[in-house]
């Protein structure tokens, strides 16, 4: 990726004491890009958005910030992204996109979005076309108050940071204004805050949508497991099982004829190399069974435990803490298959125990942040978890087998239901709920400051 | 691509100039127009969702009946004006013209709307309102004390140091005013909000004041006793240009600011702050909005708000000021409002000026000699937007037919027995005004009308032709070059003011004073500033100074009883009722919501999306809560112009009743039992 000298990457300079949240650049954006009505590549995020006294309410208006080291890039197993060394611009090439939706856990500010229709993704342009004829993108143009703004890098006015835009090290093309509030903060009851905050987003990740990716995620593992353990399955049933697993993550994607893209970007993005992995996986799996050469099997170790690890490190790029020990991970899955295809109690035991332990390890990490628990679902993991290490104990493999996979099964579910992707929204969110609970920071973070003299406007 | 310039002519105080882009034609783009300096950087949301409502699959394109079961059913134009002029010369043979009601809003400015009330005089006749659901106690007790309603040029608040937004959530129903401000805050300006709500336009206060509603006049006229008690006054501005000082005094000077702090419930440190500022900075400008004008004492609170800059001798020079209403680009009237809208002297012509518009509905159902029969509504929805809805509607349905000329099915679209397709401002040029910025402007016809929409105009030059109505000049035949004739008539008198100037960009009004009253000239009676008005006494029965008198209804003291205000506040999401039916504007604000403080919603067992039942004895309206903390305790607000048909319908409990002056509707003047719908 080439990456444009400071002198010609533009950057959006924002002021968030002029922005009164009106949403007149998304509008413009829509317009602009002939977008479906009441749809828009930008959204106007607000921090304090129920006006406690405590804190000042200010927004957010973001799109694509169009990064020096855009994540999405990074991410795409497709190449579909591209930065214009002129502009700076992160652009989308949709013709090259397979629809995965990868890019979209990767941006943490919800730049990419997927058009169901057209099953690709789609995200701001800064406005490149106006851009080359030297125009300012639709958003900044009619900005009302001329809150939003584009410049040179070098003459943006801002900071790189405000509070609750999300940290990254992807070194966004976005500056912003120090917040000058002009009166100090009014103390109120928090607990009727508490109350109100009540969140209302909904996650990026849906499990409806994302079911063929659990089914994947489970059914990988497992085949690779049992190779491990040198259990020959027939070839006819590993065959279908892997066609199957292909062809579900195949028909998720937005564009399943494209699906032979996912392997362009090996260099960067974990996704392809999980795609490639799987596919040398099986190939030598498959000759391993077929040919019956050791090297065969050392292959198929290698590329399954490459792909169980790829798969496990894709998920990372949400930026979600806590995955790294996370209890449903496709290695320890692959592990567990693994021993219960060997048949050995004391190693299905070991595994079963480190899984139980992450899992609680994360309901207590969870409990301390005062997350939501999802009790019901922990504790019936845990007791199919004990209920099959002690039937593998005694000898029950096919029971043992049946009532772990139920157990694996609600875990991935799980872990699907509680991966987040780092958004503004959830950002700002944390934020606010960062400054309720440690007030005296809050209130030096907010002090009223006056806006400096001569500084123009 | 072809590039014009335009104008948006909704009832809002920026009336933006606008530069439109059209391809194959469509509206292919909208941004501001360069040349007026008050709106500079971009039309709002609402301006820029033109280019949906342009095209809207809801728009109504062909004349519509409605059919027995409420729906509509396409007509043909000839079949719909048949009926029309065949009904009219009925009515004009069995109980005169004035059985006919010709109800006009505040939907789309320009001179053509003239035509209607033309038309009808040639007809014969009509009835029609007068006052104003908007802004009429301002405006009078504006005139009543400077004799004229105008302020200086927006961009002049830049040089303020002290700016008073007084019931004015600017950032949300002026957005572009927020430049100003900026450039007077960057300057080392204060800026304090007196609302009871903390709006957006408060988070860049330096003192927010949340009163009891109802109360300004009270903080007024303590705020102006303790100037006049400190002696912060300006003597030689007092003796040169005002008069009934003493008699305005000794009416303030009953008032102090602990008395104040108290009638308001505001704690009298803030109240002492912002006298201390009133009395050390300058230059100040207060800046009214119309909210808080909207209670039965509200022409006497706003006399009192004027005296602050009278007595601080902050009038006629940069920075300084009352900003309400600045009337200097309405130079086509011969008279102004507010007195525009009063019921003329002489009542005996063909026009019976007789229905107030606060109480439409009531007094629609008690006129008599002749009693109403039918009912021409345009640029209006009074059924969502008239207090007291109930009676609206009934009143409506008790006539024996019902037009209405709109752009959708609005709820009062939806009680019509034609409904007439209605142009968009893209589709008739004509020349307009505004109240808060100088210039005069086109809105300029871009696109044909779709479908079979005709404007107004040609509706009724069409009637005309059916009744045998010579049209004349005043009602221009169909085509853009009779309405073109018919603005450049218009024009005529005013040097440098035509058409193809105006087709580059606004201009600004002839003779337009860039710092008002900076000549000292006061057009009152006495010919100084009225501080004592004997007009007052006479017309509105006041007194002669600005005194406060509580409103006519008190919502409960916060756990004593169930009684809360209920307060209709604008929203930047629509001008009234209109723009909420696009989906550009829904992604932004997709359904009501009545907002209560959540000490009253724990009191009430309301959580955050529980239906409540808002009532009183005029009636209710069901709605989803939602907490916010940001209001004053004991009030509960939903902005105004939601449909009935998209779960609206605050007005089911507003009164019928006016402001003190002006003829204005005091909405504010309501108090509601707000009730968990389990």
């Amino acid at each position: 990726m080439i990456t444009p000298a400071a002198s010609t990457q533009k950057v959006f300079d924002f002021d968030l004491n002029t922005c009164t949240g009106c949403s007149a650049c998304a509008i413009a954006c829509a317009i602009e890009n002939d977008l479906d009505f009441g749809s828009s590549w930008r959204r106007v995020e607000t921090f304090n958005e129920r006006r406690l006294a405590v804190l000042p309410t200010f927004h957010l208006s973001l799109a694509c910030n169009h990064c020096e080291q855009p994540p999405c890039a990074d991410a795409c197993p497709a190449l579909a992204y591209s930065k214009d060394p002129r502009t700076g611009a992160v652009l989308l090439d949709e013709s090259r996109c397979i629809g995965c939706r990868y890019c979209a856990w990767a941006c943490p500010y919800e730049a990419p979005t997927f058009h169901d229709q057209r099953g690709v993704m789609e995200k701001c342009t800064f406005c490149a076309p106006r851009l080359e004829q030297g125009r300012v993108p639709a958003c900044a143009s009619i900005c009302p108050t001329g809150a939003l703004e584009v410049v040179d890098q070098q003459d943006a006015r801002g900071r790189p940071s405000a509070p609750g835009f999300p940290e990254t090290d992807a070194r966004p093309g976005i500056r912003f204004s120090e917040l000058h509030r002009r009166r100090p903060p009014v103390a109120e009851e928090t607990t009727v805050a508490a109350e109100m905050l009540r969140r209302e987003s909904a996650s990026t990740i849906d499990l409806r949508s994302e079911w063929p990716l659990v089914v994947f995620t489970l059914l990988t593992p497992m085949l690779v497991g049992v190779v491990a353990a040198g259990v020959r399955a027939p070839v006819w049933l590993f065959t279908l099982l892997l066609l199957l697993g292909a062809a579900l993550s195949a028909l998720h994607l937005g564009r399943p004829k494209r699906a032979w893209r996912a392997v362009l970007n090996l260099h960067r993005s974990w996704l392809s190399r999980e795609v490639v992995g799987y596919a040398l996986f099986g190939a030598t799996a498959l000759a391993w069974l077929l040919f019956e050469g050791g090297p065969w099997r050392i292959a198929a170790l290698v590329f399954g435990a490459g792909t169980l690890f790829a798969m496990d490190r894709l998920y990372e790029v949400t930026g979600m803490a806590g995955l790294r020990w996370h209890s449903a991970r496709a290695l320890g899955t692959g592990l567990l298959a693994a021993a219960l295809a060997a048949g050995s109690p004391l190693a299905v035991g070991l595994v079963g125990l480190a899984k139980g332990l992450a899992l609680v390890a994360r309901r207590v990490r969870w409990a301390r942040k005062g997350q939501p628990q999802r009790t019901g679902s922990g504790a019936t993991r845990l007791v199919t978890l004990a209920a099959g290490l002690t039937l593998a104990a005694g000898g029950s493999w096919v029971a043992a087998s049946l009532v772990l996979l139920a157990s694996e099964v609600l875990d991935r579910i799980d872990f699907y239901a509680e991966l987040e992707v780092t958004t503004p929204r959830r950002s700002m969110d944390a934020a606010l709920d960062e400054a309720l609970s440690h007030p005296d920071r809050a209130r030096r973070t907010f002090a009223p400051q006056p806006a400096q003299e001569g500084v123009t406007p | 691509m072809a590039t014009f310039t335009t104008a948006c002519p909704r009832n809002c105080y920026s009336t933006c100039s606008l530069r439109v882009e059209v391809e194959d034609g469509r509206l292919r783009s909208i941004e501001a127009h360069p040349d007026n300096r008050a709106t500079v950087e971009g039309p709002c949301l609402k301006g820029l969702s033109y280019v949906e409502r342009q095209v809207s699959p809801d728009r109504i394109l062909h004349p519509l009946r409605r059919l027995h079961d409420g729906r509509f059913a396409r007509v043909g134009w000839d079949e719909a004006l048949d009926e029309i002029a065949d009904r009219l010369e009925r009515l004009r043979r069995s109980d005169g013209p004035q059985s006919l009601l010709y109800y006009s809003a505040s939907g789309t400015k320009g001179l053509l709307n003239g035509v209607g009330l033309d038309f009808w005089k040639k007809w014969g006749g009509c009835t029609t309102t007068y006052g104003d659901l908007c802004w009429p106690a301002g405006l009078e007790a504006t005139r009543l004390t400077l004799g004229e309603n105008k302020h200086n040029a927006p961009w002049d608040l830049a040089n303020a140091r002290l700016i008073v937004m007084w019931g004015k959530n600017q950032a949300e129903t002026n957005i572009h005013q927020g430049i100003f401000v900026d450039q007077a805050l960057r300057a080392g300006a204060k800026l304090v909000v007196i609302d009871p709500r903390r709006t957006e336009t408060a988070e860049r206060a330096d003192l927010l004041l949340q009163p009891r509603p109802g109360t300004d006049g009270a903080l007024a006229l303590a705020l102006a006793g303790e100037l006049l008690r400190r002696d912060a006054v300006d003597h030689d501005f007092l003796d040169a240009h005002v008069s009934g000082l003493e008699d305005f005094a000794a009416s303030a000077g009953a008032w102090t600011l602990e008395r104040a702090a108290e009638v308001c419930d505001l704690d009298v440190g803030d109240v002492g702050r912002l006298a201390d500022w009133m009395a050390e900075v300058s230059p100040m400008t207060i800046n009214a909005g119309f909210g808080m004008q909207r209670y039965t004492n509200s022409g006497q609170t706003m006399r009192a708000m004027i005296a602050l800059c009278v007595l601080t001798g902050n009038l006629g020079k940069p920075g300084a000021g009352w900003i309400f209403a600045d009337l200097q680009s309405m130079i086509f009237d011969e008279v102004k409002d507010p007195v525009a809208f009063y019921p003329p002297e002489d009542a005996s012509g063909p026009v019976r000026v007789a229905i107030s518009t606060t109480r439409l509905g009531v007094e629609m159902q008690e006129i008599s000699d002749p009693p109403l029969r039918m009912m021409w509504v345009e640029r209006g929805n009074p059924v969502t937007q008239n207090p007291n809805t109930a009676e609206v509607l009934r009143a409506m349905r008790g006539l024996d037919f019902r037009v209405v000329v709109e752009q959708f099915l609005t709820d009062t679209a939806r009680e019509a027995d034609l409904v007439l397709p209605a142009k968009t401002l893209f589709e008739q040029s004509d020349v307009i005004g505004a109240y808060w910025h100088p210039y005069v402007q086109l809105k300029q016809k871009i696109l044909e009308p779709p479908g079979e929409v005709r404007p107004e105009s040609e509706i009724y030059w069409h009637l005309a032709e059916r009744l045998g109505i010579d049209p004349g000049e005043e009602i221009p035949a169909p085509g853009d070059e009779a309405v073109e004739a018919f603005l450049e008539r218009r024009l005529e008198p005013f040097e440098g003011l035509d058409l193809e100037a105006l087709r580059k960009g606004p201009l600004l009004a002839p003779g337009h004073q860039e710092i008002a009253f900076a000549d000292h000239v006061f057009p009152t009676p006495s010919g100084k500033i009225e501080l004592r008005s004997g007009e007052a006494v006479e017309r509105w029965g006041v007194d002669a100074v600005a005194t406060h008198a509580a409103p006519t209804v008190q919502a409960d003291e916060p756990g004593h009883g169930d009684r809360l205000w209920l307060m209709t506040p604008n929203t930047k999401n629509r001008i009234h009722s209109q723009f909420n039916n696009l989906r550009m504007i829904r992604a932004y604000s997709p359904r009501p919501l009545l907002h209560v403080h959540p000490a009253d919603a724990r009191r009430r067992g309301l959580h955050d999306d529980d239906r409540a039942r808002v009532s009183n004895e005029r009636g209710h309206f069901v709605v989803a809560v939602r907490l916010d903390p940001s209001l004053r305790e004991g009030c509960v607000s939903i902005t105004n112009g939601w449909w009935i048909s998209e779960g609206g319908g605050s007005n089911f409990c507003s009164p019928s009743l006016e402001t003190d002056m002006g003829h204005g509707a005091a909405f504010h003047d309501d108090v509601v039992i707000v009730e968990r719908l389990s």
